[in-house]
């Protein structure tokens, strides 16, 4: 049954079919059904497209990938700054005077938060207010004022604890939190002048000093800031872990010890500030060295300021006049003559001299600040009774050349090096310089100028037999790793002999002798019961800008000494500019060594021995 | 799936001779395997029953016996396959192992994330820990320092009554045990109440700022020449005597101390 069909089949279409018979093989390429060519063609595709691949992936893994992983690694990687501690600036005991802590900006967006918080944001920015005054001891009134400006970006509050900032900020979303570091001063006004400020600056993101030590030893506090190169998220600051590619760790800064005995300095401040209210000088300077080592255990102005509250303060008060400001010394320059005359054996200190009221000096007439005739003073009693005359006789005896090497040598007309910002040299005029009434008027400390720490410096050299050490405030830095580095010291210079220093110290003695009548020192109220004061009066007159001549009523009023006489360890030097009516600063030097003899328990010692000041 | 099988017994005979002809397709080759499977797989009976058909239809057509004839060649190689897995007895075992060793691994995969989990939020737990107590030891840090500030300390003497001495006297021990007095002693005087209201106490900084003139009482007793004319008006050094204040017990101690550490020989004269 089968059969037949396919025998009739190919008999129909053999007659018509011959011809249309070569073409299948012919026809058969082009048709699409054909399954092999289908599988050609298909191939031809894969293969076109593979390499296609090929050639990108090539492209892309050989010739491209440079480009494309540093952009990669552009998007992700992240460079997070580390900022270094600021160094802690310590007093010599180790109290800290200065230090940092963490602290957080709190800043927000008052206008997102108007439009956000639309009808109820009058209400939402008043618990706002309240909820940072009260934890931040900010004003509520002027927080609500921000809030309440059209700004993009205010400060709430510049340094709030981190505690209280993570608190406010849970509370408040809208309320942002930039890490800060926190300046402490914890003894307020306590050597502010010495110390300074430092406070943010908002462009280097950093605590940055402005005056004092804080802004002159900046680069050695503020350390060297880290960094660390990450892979964050996109659009977010979180971290993906271990992809760290470098890190640096943060150096933080040194801290600075310094001489200063912050309990001396607090005493010495006080009764300075005390002691310039009270005689309504215009402002003050003293200064504590350690007669031995030429340490400055306090420095203290008349006028100060509180560094953490550096908005309220005037720059006047932030400077530190006692190492800036010079001042003609006056009488406390006529150890220098007294030096000379002993170091050079031109006179003993019971040699009589017979003194008239005033003496000639070129073309000025020098008179004594009491008027008197031919009197006859010991050189002893010269010193002791500031009689301008009998020195400038003396320094007539040692000679010009003689008294202007003692100058140099005592420092003066040179800077101490003692490492404070702005330190003034003081001025004495050039030798070459000198007309006929300069020498009339240099040994009774007029015409040349020194700061109260050149002032105590010259003291300290009589003090410590002969041996001038310039004085110096930072006693050491304490590295990173508590390596203690201490600053190269300046070369001790030797100014007078141990036994010429050693008689002017019997000389100045005299000056606080506190005896009956003519017999009496100058200094006498700076006598310290138990104790021998050696120390020196001084006042000059200061210059009248209106005229350029000396005022009659100003005063520089000073006073320089040491304690005990015997074996010096504490030299004090004192300057008041102009103090109302006839002021001295002998009661203050007295005050000052009293405290002192009791805060570091200087034995008492034996009364001093009576000096002739004036023969009969 | 049984449905084409029997679909094409059913046709079988008529498509015969075409079959015959052509070459069977790959495919279909692959479609016939599959049926004896499936028929193994329905059961043994199954198999001694298809074989008694096959003998029984050996009458039938030539293309039955032919299929016939293929199903059993098939169903020797399957059947020979089935022989094959149920050969080695070790295999149960085997996969028992792996199904074990997965389960633990499972179990411990989970275990260990379970505790990572656990052990994140202990670290960010010990994280804050750390980080409020280093914000408590710098906030005690800083509270130390502002107390123990020289301001601040002569602030709470101030506060207490205390008075700082100006001009104490002193007590020398001498070498026999004879007791010198250095000075005279008199009352501190307690300055005048401060001007301004004194600072809060907190504050150890507004403190420094406004220190109590303390002087003031021992001013007005002197009258201080200019320095350089000092002998012809001797100042005086009179102090009112005052009250004794709280503050003269803690002078007197401290002359004591003095005299102990100025037991010198020459403190002795």
């Amino acid at each position: 049954m089968p059969v037949a069909p396919p025998r009739s089949r190919p008999a129909g279409p053999a007659r018509t079919a011959p011809p249309r018979r070569p073409a299948p093989p012919r026809s058969a390429p082009a048709r699409a059904g054909d399954p092999s060519r289908r599988m050609k063609i298909g191939t031809l595709i894969l293969v076109a497209l593979l390499t296609l691949s090929l050639v990108k992936l090539i492209s892309v893994q050989t010739f491209q990938s440079g480009s494309l992983t540093a952009s990669s690694e552009k998007q992700r990687t992240t460079r997070l700054a580390l900022p270094a501690e600021r160094g802690s600036i310590l007093d010599r005991n180790g109290t800290p005077l200065a230090f940092s802590t963490e602290a957080s900006a709190l800043v927000t967006n008052p206008r997102l938060i108007s439009t956000q918080k639309g009808a109820q944001a009058a209400e939402y920015k008043q618990r706002m207010a309240a909820a940072v005054a009260g934890r931040t001891g900010g004003d509520p009134n002027a927080l609500l004022a921000m809030l309440n400006s059209d700004k993009g970006y205010v400060v709430l509050a510049p340094l709030a604890d981190p505690g209280a900032a993570r608190e406010l900020r849970a509370a408040f979303p809208e309320i942002a939190e930039e890490k800060r570091e926190s300046r402490q001063y914890p003894g307020g006004s306590l050597a502010a002048n010495v110390i300074g400020a430092a406070s943010w600056n908002s462009g280097d993101k950093k605590l940055t000093g402005l005056v004092g030590l804080e802004s002159s030893q900046d680069a050695l506090l503020a350390g060297t800031d880290g960094y660390e190169v990450v892979d964050t998220a996109e659009g977010s600051s979180a971290i993906i872990p271990g992809s760290t590619r470098a890190q640096q760790d943060a150096v933080p800064g040194s801290d600075i010890q310094l001489t200063i005995d912050s309990d001396i300095q607090y005493t010495i401040q006080r009764q300075l500030q005390d002691y310039v209210a009270k005689t309504n000088a215009k402002g003050g300077s003293a200064v504590v060295l350690d007669a031995k080592t030429g340490e400055v255990l306090a420095l203290a102005n008349g006028t100060t300021f509180d560094p953490s509250n550096l908005a309220g303060a005037d720059s006047a008060s932030m400077g530190n006049a006692a190492v800036t400001s010079p001042f003609e010394p006056g009488s406390v320059n006529k150890v220098v003559t007294m030096s000379a005359a002993l170091e050079y054996g031109l006179a003993k200190p019971e040699d009589v001299l017979d003194v008239p009221g005033s003496i000639k000096v070129a073309d000025r007439t020098v008179n004594d600040a009491w008027k008197h005739g031919l009197d006859h003073y010991t050189l002893t009693g010269v010193l002791a009774k500031s009689s301008n005359v009998g020195t400038i006789m003396t320094a007539q005896k040692v000679g010009e050349d003689r008294f202007a090497d003692m100058l140099a040598k005592f420092g003066l007309g040179q800077k101490t090096g003692i490492g404070l910002p702005g330190e003034s040299a003081g001025r004495v005029p050039p030798r070459d310089t000198w007309s006929g009434s300069t020498f009339g008027n240099l040994p009774i400390g007029q015409g040349l100028s020194m700061t109260v720490l050149q002032m105590a410096g010259m003291y300290q050299a009589v003090a410590n037999d002969g041996v001038r050490i310039p004085p110096r405030i930072v006693s050491s830095t304490i590295g990173p790793g508590g390596v203690r580095t201490v600053p190269p010291q300046a070369e001790p210079v030797r100014v007078v002999s141990p036994q010429t220093a050693q008689t002017l110290r019997g000389m100045l003695v005299a000056v606080t002798q506190d005896a009956k009548g003519v017999q009496r020192g100058t200094g006498a109220a700076a006598g310290v019961d138990g104790y021998q004061v050696a120390g020196k009066t001084g006042t000059a007159q200061q210059v009248d800008p209106s005229c350029g001549c000396y005022a009659r009523s100003t005063y520089w009023i000073t006073f320089a000494g040491m304690l005990p006489a015997q074996d010096p360890r504490f030299v004090i030097g004192i300057m008041l500019d102009a103090p109302s009516g006839g002021a001295s600063a002998a009661p203050l030097f007295h005050d000052m060594a009293s405290f002192i003899a009791a805060r570091q328990q200087i034995p008492v010692g034996p009364p001093a021995p009576f000096q002739t000041l004036v023969a009969p | 799936m049984s449905a084409p099988v029997t679909e094409r017994q059913h046709v079988a005979a008529p498509s015969r001779s075409r079959r015959a002809r052509s070459a069977v397709p790959a495919p279909r080759a692959a479609r016939v395997v599959e049926v004896p499977a499936q028929r193994t797989r329905s059961g043994s009976t199954r198999n001694t029953s298809s074989t008694r058909t096959s003998k029984a239809a050996s009458p039938r057509s030539a293309a039955q016996r032919a299929y016939a004839r293929r199903d059993d060649r098939l169903r020797r190689i399957v059947g020979g396959r089935v022989q094959k897995q149920a050969a080695p007895a070790g295999r149960a075992q085997f996969v028992l192992l792996v199904m074990v060793l997965l389960a633990i691994g499972l179990v411990a995969t989970l275990w260990l994330s379970t505790a990572a989990a656990a052990d994140s939020y202990r670290l960010q737990d010990a994280r804050t820990a750390t980080r409020d107590l280093s914000e408590q030891s710098e906030l005690l840090r800083k509270q130390v320092a502002a107390l123990d500030a020289s301001p601040a300390l002569a602030q709470r003497a101030t506060d207490l009554g205390m008075v700082p001495s100006k001009n104490p006297a002193r007590l020398v021990v001498g070498a026999d045990g004879a007791v010198t007095l250095v000075g005279e002693p008199s009352a501190a005087q307690a300055p005048p109440p401060p001007p301004a209201p004194p600072a809060p106490p907190t504050d150890p900084n507004a403190q420094a700022q406004t220190p109590p003139p303390a002087d003031a009482g021992a001013a007005g007793a002197r009258t201080p020449p200019p320095a350089d004319a000092g002998a012809q008006n001797p100042s005086t050094q009179a102090q009112a005597p005052a009250e004794p204040p709280a503050g003269t017990n803690a002078a007197t101690e401290d002359a004591q101390s003095q005299a102990d550490a100025g037991a010198t020989p020459g403190g002795a004269g």
